[in-house]
């Protein structure tokens, strides 16, 4: 159960905040999944409303 | 807003979410992931899914927990991007599952909680080669969301 996990309250957020948690950025997994994403967006854009607002 | 979910932690820089399912094959550690990345000069976020081996803090892709809970997955998938979208205002997140049958999960996430998230969060589906305004039973080849 996620009580197991030292926590500690994060401003402005409902979830609790892990401090001790391992950082997934380089696993594969995730890497490989925004290398792809990366590829469709290149490919098929972003909608136009998107980035007229940005 | 009431949307029932299995609690949440947050990573200290917010990109990542952990949670645990519960059912009948017990606990599975559950972690959403927001993928910082760029295409074509615009910055986004990829969210992933997926397990966590508990022995080795390892990611497991391939692994099916079966635990029947799947409605509470994605509740809890959902209320982690409205939480994201909170700390990361002008956020946009690209959704996309690893195969169909994934992004269909995806697809029934956004269409069971609809009601409860559309004043929180516009959606974008590409649909047939273009992006539209997502529209609630329509089926999606990815999404795009962002705050409103």
């Amino acid at each position: 159960m996620a009580t197991q996990i030292k926590t500690k309250k994060a401003a402005k957020s409902k979830a609790l905040s892990n401090t001790k948690g391992k950082d997934y950025g380089n696993a594969p997994f995730f890497v490989k999944k925004a290398k792809e994403s990366k590829a469709f967006l290149e490919k098929n854009g972003f909608p136009e409303a998107i980035l007229k607002k940005r | 807003m009431a949307i029932t979910h299995y609690p949440f932690v947050s990573s200290k820089n917010s990109l990542e979410f952990e949670f645990y399912s519960k059912g009948r094959n017990g606990k599975v550690k559950k972690l959403v992931r927001f993928s910082p990345q760029n295409a074509n000069g615009t910055t986004y976020f990829s969210l992933g899914l997926a397990d966590v081996d508990e022995e080795t803090g390892n990611i497991n892709d391939l692994s099916i927990s079966d635990n029947q809970d799947t409605e509470l997955i994605l509740a809890t998938v959902a209320l982690t991007v409205l939480d994201f979208l909170q700390q990361f205002q002008d956020a946009l997140i690209f959704v996309k599952g690893n195969t169909p049958s994934r992004t269909r999960l995806y697809q029934i996430g956004i269409s069971s909680n609809w009601d409860k998230i559309k004043s929180h969060v516009l959606i974008y589906g590409h649909f047939e080669g273009q992006w539209e305004v997502y529209q609630k039973n329509k089926s999606y080849e990815a999404f795009l969301a962002k705050r409103k």
